[in-house]
């Protein structure tokens, strides 16, 4: 009777949890639906769920200009270029701060979680100035040498790595590995699932970005794809133009997505389990 | 570990790409030290006497002509090609901004003290207002002649200036009437109680209060109304919002810009009855605090809305609406005995300090070729009017634009000018508050004038 309890009760949640995906992904059918069909569609109400007059006319309006294939590139570059600095450098850090010893370690930490407050819009203005002055403005470097490092991953990575036992290092010592080798053959192999879940939120959050890579390029041929589709944008919304371009810019995150799907998963309990 | 190998060589691949990528890049912009570059355009050395010039524009119109075909900035660059030709020396780059994010833009290339030299502006951004309180505009008054005056209509001149000096070159003009869905006002019968017969369209607030009644209904016949006489929101575009104020007689500053009157009777009457339409009359729809202008405009083409405010390019949207339909536009209603008056909006470029004297000379020469009478022509393609008389009627053959231009007369400046002295954030908080019913208008305005006045103050 207990067990028939429990099988209800799951029901009951699955059914409720089937409907709350349905509903979050309601939107995301509706915008790769509607950027399929004419620019009146969209504004239709009730809308128009119908799978009838499917045309690629507003994906090929948005690919006639060649640059979209140069902002979606521009835009891989930057992502993959916060992904894997954002592995590789915030692990270093995170493994530093969590088992090194040095002068002025805890303030150093703090200092990096502090950043993490720290708006994004607040420090917007002294890196435009910092950028000018090293004349990176409108170059690659511009858009990746702030990102290679972030405060939420070296946190994370560093509040990981604080979990794996000291007597394994130890014993690493003792059998006379190197510094280096400690990281790269013990630390790195068992810190993969925060690795994976930095590179790929470093992946995501610098493909979505639009404020930094907006102020940082000046010509079209330098723009992400964010802020290259905004720019396509004249004074009267062409709806099909705008969903072709939404569809167009999630699909990568969707396939990441469901390519990584486990280390998102894992990456959110993270914090929660080994913390 | 091999895998992580992998991770490796990709990472360094990718770092010297870059690396190659970046100085590419920078080659390419030669826009690092225009200043320098203008000394030395100064010295009268001939092979680095190019004078860069920054030109900011938004995504205005495709193509060279601005018909559609080409580039959002094909336009701009165009005239740059122009404008070298007649001056070699100038080395014009355009920068294409974008509609969501290029104030911003502009905002920090200012407090970094590197803004554009030229930037293109209009007056419910509140450029002129902002950055020539900030003093980091040029003033153009030395520039320009009695004739180019003359060739300015009152509203347009209102539009230039900040505390008497003159800041932007106009480059056009645009109004904002009434639209109304004529479809559904026949469905009514109800076109009787449009202003259509008289020459300006212009009507009071009661007029409109009974033309928005006689369309608020329901079309499947249940208690609540499925259509709507008219609109109110609170996201979005407040300017519009706020108009009621200006029709019945007030203002948001006075003509000098030195004394807030926001909360002078006829204002706060005039958004009074905004506020009732939605709140007491019921003939907008529910929940304004949350619709934005966007929102309303949909529901406007989803022909959910019998009349909303707008500018002239409403009717192409009308023509693809998924249901197309018959639209007239009528001015702003206004208070009783006061004079119709309507929304303003000058669009023009605004110049930067510069510190080099040769350059601010070349800067402003490429800003009057730009907004000279022949090359104003081009906001013909979108539904604007050149800000020069001089440039003749483009829409004589197109009554709903000459209605527009007729209407332009009584537009005014100061209202659509002042709002960039308050932050659009503010607008709408308030807009929301006095929608929701937290706070009564005339508090909302006492909150505005506090704002106002401090910025005043400044």
């Amino acid at each position: 009777m207990a067990i028939r309890r429990i099988d209800g009760l799951r029901l009951i949640g699955f059914i409720v949890l089937s409907l709350a995906a349905v509903t979050l992904l309601f939107p995301f059918y509706w915008m790769a639906l509607q950027s399929f069909k004419p620019p009146t569609s969209a504004i239709q109400t009730p809308p128009d769920l119908s799978w009838g007059g499917l045309t690629i006319a507003n994906f090929k309006k948005l690919t006639a200009d060649n640059f979209i294939w140069i902002w979606t590139s521009n835009s891989l570059i930057v992502a993959a270029g916060g992904m894997f600095g954002n592995v590789i450098l915030c692990s270093m850090a995170g493994y530093s701060f969590a088992k090194k010893d040095f002068p002025g370690k805890r303030i150093l930490f703090w200092a990096i979680v502090s950043i993490m407050m720290t708006s994004t819009q607040v420090i917007m203005v002294p890196l435009f100035m910092q950028m000018r002055d090293m004349h990176l403005l409108n170059t690659y470097w511009a858009l990746l040498l702030p990102i290679l490092v972030s405060p939420f991953a070296v946190f994370l990575t560093k509040q990981f790595m604080h979990t794996i036992p000291g007597e394994l290092i130890a014993a690493a010592k003792i059998d006379g590995c190197s510094e280096w080798r400690i990281f790269w053959n013990i630390i790195v192999p068992i810190s993969m699932p925060v690795l994976a879940m930095v590179g790929i939120f470093g992946f995501v959050t610098q493909w979505n970005d639009f404020l930094w890579p907006l102020l940082a390029t000046e010509s079209r041929n330098m723009r992400t794809l964010q802020v290259g589709l905004a720019s396509m944008q004249l004074q009267n919304v062409d709806y099909g133009l705008v969903l072709a371009g939404a569809t167009w810019t999630m699909a990568p995150i969707a396939a990441l997505f469901i390519a990584f799907q486990r280390f998102f998963v894992k990456g959110i309990t993270i914090g929660a389990v080994k913390g | 570990m091999r895998k992580f190998s992998l991770i490796w060589t990709a990472a360094l691949t990718i770092a010297l790409t870059l690396s190659a990528c970046g100085n590419g890049s920078k080659g390419a912009n030669g826009s690092s030290s225009p200043d320098n570059a203008a000394t030395s355009a100064a010295s009268g050395n001939q092979s680095a006497a190019k004078v860069p010039i920054k030109l900011w524009v938004y995504p205005m119109m495709n193509g060279i002509n601005g018909d559609g075909t080409g580039n959002p900035d094909d336009w701009a660059k165009e005239y740059a090609r122009q404008f070298q030709a007649q001056y070699p020396n100038a080395d014009i780059s355009v920068e294409l901004l974008d509609w969501a994010g290029g104030t911003e833009k502009i905002d920090v290339a200012v407090a970094a003290g590197s803004p554009p030299d030229l930037v293109y502006t209009i007056n419910n951004f509140g450029g002129v207002t902002k950055y020539g309180k900030l003093g980091v505009l040029e003033p153009i008054d030395d520039y320009l002649e009695q004739s180019d005056w003359d060739d300015y209509s009152d509203a347009v001149k209102g539009a230039l200036q900040y505390k008497n000096k003159t800041y932007m070159w106009p480059w056009l003009k645009m109004v904002s009437a009434v639209a109304v869905n004529m479809d559904l006002f026949k469905e009514r019968n109800a076109t009787a109680l449009l202003p259509l017969d008289r020459e300006l369209r212009d009507w009071t607030f009661d007029e409109f209060l009974k033309a928005a009644q006689a369309t608020t209904f329901s079309r499947n016949g249940g208690s609540n109304p499925d259509v709507y006489g008219t609109v109110v929101w609170g996201k979005d575009a407040p300017f519009y919002m706020y108009l009621n104020g200006l029709t019945n007689g007030g203002n948001i500053v006075n003509s000098t810009f030195e004394k807030a009157t926001i909360t002078d009777k006829p204002f706060e009457e005039g958004l009074q009855f905004t506020i009732d339409l939605a709140n007491k009359h019921k003939v907008a729809p529910p929940g304004g605090a949350g619709i934005s202008a966007m929102n309303a405009k949909e529901m406007f083409l989803n022909q959910q809305i019998a009349m909303m405010p707008d500018a002239p390019f409403l009717l192409e949207e009308a023509k693809s609406a998924p249901k197309p339909f018959e639209i007239a536009f009528v001015a702003p209603p206004h208070g009783a005995n006061q004079p119709t008056a309507a929304w303003n909006n000058v669009g023009g470029f605004i110049v930067f300090k510069q510190q080099n004297e040769e350059k601010k000379k070349l800067v402003m020469e490429f800003a009057r070729f730009i907004t000279n009478s022949e090359n104003s022509k081009i906001v013909k393609q979108i539904g604007t009017f050149p800000a020069r008389n001089s440039s003749g009627n483009l829409y004589s053959d197109d009554p709903v634009m000459t209605y527009f231009d007729k209407l332009s007369n009584y537009g005014n400046s100061v209202f659509s000018r002042s709002f960039g002295l308050v932050d659009v954030g503010d607008w709408e908080k308030e807009i929301q508050a006095m929608l929701i019913g937290g706070k009564k208008v005339g508090d909302s305005l006492a909150t505005l004038d506090g704002i106002l006045q401090k910025k005043m103050q400044e």
